[in-house]
């Protein structure tokens, strides 16, 4: 008995820590994009050229994301291609309304379908503010069965008050819409009214009697004609041809009173392609390492110009960490000042040979991407990745700022050594030289 | 109006034992509206939640005929046990007030309230009518096959036509950036839901091209068929669940409990 009762305690005292552990619980924010596994945000979708045209909005006020995103030719395996896709955004529910989105200039209400890989594409949304706040609101792209591919946040924040808003329209059969957060809604309640109202009155038909016990003891006795007499089966039969008659009503007046009507519109778009940017830097990649204790992602690759002007490699951009070249005046006029900082790295990125790239020359680059925001973005687990590879943009720009877009995409290897250790293109070899010859 | 003095004496009670028996009634109606209402409003969330939740999911296909099949699950088990136990034939109506109440408190508590939704796009629907209609039948038929056949049929079908009233401004036309929506389209599309895509709606897309523009009296009726079959099965569900069994304890366990055999 008293090992029942200890061990009845014991339990008592872990629900009762559990429970008051609760209470240090810090408040979450931001959406989780962390949390969505490395490959997603490395190689499915690129974000860039986001802007957020405000970071401040009153209640009723508009602003703009603007961007574009590219869809990568190394798609992950693990996920389905991108048939079918709808431009959205990320906010803690519908703390902004959606006036309009565009998809490469056109209508986005809808899904789009067949999106290609390898090709950029261009965004526009018109958020309008709701409810007051600081919001962290991203924009996204849905792929389905895939799932929201994140795009960067920006806090804005909403001042006035909720009370102010409205969001007004008018249909195509001339009803004036005031605000369409409470439309109807009075109609709706009114019938509910009506419903819970008469069950009300037949419940309490019932329940105005002895209820339980004695109902059962005198179902036992075979007494069912004083349970259930003439009159109850003469109001229930009442009940159901006014259940009957009331839907029968309901149903004309609706008919009668909105004679014209659309089902729920659900056709999808078909994509329009926009110009691409050149493209004229082929990449190939010989090795990539990423260094786990020095948060450094080293990649080696060949990259060969095709076009007819010198290219200054500029920037590194995966997950929306973008490393840009700080050396090249061209690169960093790209960088928007509304762009959140702690996704530039302070350290940029360094490359072995900076100078452009001339026309038909085939150079190997050994680029850096070192920071701790691989760390801080959970973009290293690549141990737990049936598929350790890695995916990126790379710009280039002309002398007069025109940019050339790279694909950059191939397998990676984690690096466990300090960051004191030589990492070259023998990568392991080295490695394990200097830890024989310490050993010495 | 009602007899309630000659069930008493019927059953053998005084008016001491009446008192209680009151009393009794009353704890146990509260905790079935705690239990039930919980109980039912979860139910009907897991299995047809999307399709109630969002003015935007309305549709005439899947709507009229996923909805009442589920719904109609736990309304009919609790008129099982009310009618078989007590001749009350109030058990759908319960599980259909429960469940329009429940879900009501929590889009106003947990919807609009906590998360800012809008009530246009967040109103639920009721399935109270076919409720009623069961449990009428079931007192003027006195047998659970055929208010399951005639009741279960009219509950499904009943559905869509009672609910359409109160939504049906929602389905008026508007123009949006150069194409028609119906202004429940245009109030999901104007609330973002950040893990809810458009393309994510399990609505009509126009497949049932036999029935044209006629699918919803079909989706009904279809709707109507299959609660027939709900009806009767959850019927059986209910009274096997009713009913109470007593398992013999260990002499061991009743030793470590303190009971002495």
């Amino acid at each position: 008995m008293s090992k029942i009762r200890n061990l009845m305690l014991l339990c008592l005292a872990v629900t009762a820590g559990v429970a008051l552990s609760m209470f240090d619980a810090q408040p979450a924010s931001a959406h989780g994009e962390r949390s969505q596994e490395p490959y997603l945000r490395t190689r499915a979708t690129q974000w860039f050229d986001v802007t957020w045209s405000k970071t401040s909005v009153g209640v009723n006020e508009e602003l703009e994301i603007n961007g574009k995103f590219y869809l990568m030719k190394d798609w992950p395996d693990a996920i389905a291609r991108p048939d079918l896709a709808f431009v959205s955004l990320v906010a803690p529910g519908p703390v902004f309304t959606r006036n309009e989105t565009y998809l490469n200039g056109k209508p986005a209400r809808q899904s789009f379908k067949e999106l290609e890989l390898g090709k950029v594409y261009d965004y526009k949304m018109i958020i309008r503010g709701r409810v007051p706040g600081n919001w962290h609101v991203h924009p996204m792209v849905s792929v389905h069965e895939v799932g929201p591919l994140v795009g960067p946040g920006e806090w804005i924040e909403v001042t006035g008050s909720a009370d102010d808003f409205a969001l007004p329209m008018q249909t195509i059969t001339g009803e004036k819409i005031d605000n369409l957060e409470t439309y109807n809604v009075a109609t709706v309640v009114g019938w509910h009214a009506v419903w819970i109202a008469i069950a009300a009155a037949w419940l309490l038909f019932w329940l105005l009697r002895p209820l339980l016990v004695p109902r059962w003891i005198v179902l036992q006795k075979g007494r069912e004609d004083l349970l259930v007499r003439r009159t109850d089966v003469i109001v229930g039969a009442s009940i159901v041809v006014l259940a009957l008659g009331l839907t029968a009503v309901a149903h004309i007046w609706a008919t009668t009173a909105y004679p014209r009507v659309v089902p729920l519109q659900v056709g999808t778009s078909n994509h329009v392609q926009i110009k691409q940017p050149p493209q004229d830097v082929l990449i190939d990649v010989k090795r990539a390492t990423y260094d786990v204790p020095g948060r450094a992602m080293k990649v080696t690759f060949d990259a060969t110009n095709t076009g007819n002007a010198p290219l200054t490699l500029g920037e590194f951009t995966t997950a929306s960490l973008r490393f840009v070249n700080r050396a090249s005046p061209q690169a960093m006029a790209k960088i928007d000042p509304s762009y959140p900082k702690e996704l530039i790295p302070e350290r940029g990125l360094e490359l072995n040979d900076a100078s452009p790239l001339q026309p038909g020359e085939m150079r190997t680059y050994q680029m850096d991407a070192i920071d701790v925001a691989w760390e801080l973005e959970r973009l290293t687990s690549f141990l737990s990745d049936v598929d350790s590879r890695f995916g990126g943009l790379l710009f280039f720009h002309e002398s007069d700022g025109t940019r050339h877009l790279s694909e950059i995409a191939g397998p990676i290897i984690p690096v466990f050594t300090d960051s004191n250790a030589m990492v070259s293109s023998q990568g392991t070899a080295e490695t394990a030289q200097i830890g024989s010859s310490s050993r010495r | 109006m009602f007899n309630n003095q000659q069930v008493l004496e019927a059953a053998g009670f005084n008016k001491e034992a009446a008192w209680y028996s009151m009393i009794f009634d009353i704890i146990v109606v509260m905790a079935v509206v705690l239990l039930f209402g919980g109980v039912i409003a979860l139910h009907c969330q897991l299995l047809a939640g999307d399709w109630d939740f969002f003015i935007d999911w309305r549709d005439r296909q899947y709507w009229p005929l996923v909805y009442p099949i589920v719904a109609i699950m736990f309304p009919a088990a609790l008129a099982a046990v009310f009618w078989e136990n007590f001749r009350l034939p109030i058990g759908a109506t319960v599980g259909a007030t429960l469940l329009v109440l429940s879900v009501w408190l929590m889009r106003w508590g947990a919807w609009h309230e906590f998360a800012s939704y809008p009530f246009s796009m967040i109103t639920p629907a009721q399935t109270i009518t076919g409720a009623l209609i069961l449990d009428g039948l079931l007192l003027v038929f006195r047998n659970p096959l055929a208010v399951g056949i005639l009741g279960g049929f009219l509950y499904g079908f009943v559905f869509y036509l009672v609910n359409y009233a109160p939504i049906a401004a929602y389905f008026l036309p508007v123009e949006h950036m150069g194409s028609v929506a119906s202004v429940a389209d245009m109030i999901g599309y104007s609330f973002p839901r950040s893990t809810t895509p458009e393309y994510i709606r399990i609505v009509e897309k126009g497949t049932l091209r036999t029935f044209g523009d006629t699918t919803v009296w079909y989706t009904s009726a279809f709707s109507g068929f299959i609660c027939i079959f709900m009806y009767l099965i959850w019927w059986r569900m209910g009274l096997w669940f009713a009913q109470t069994t007593f398992f013999p304890n260990h002499p061991r366990v009743k030793a470590a409990m303190g009971l002495k055999d």
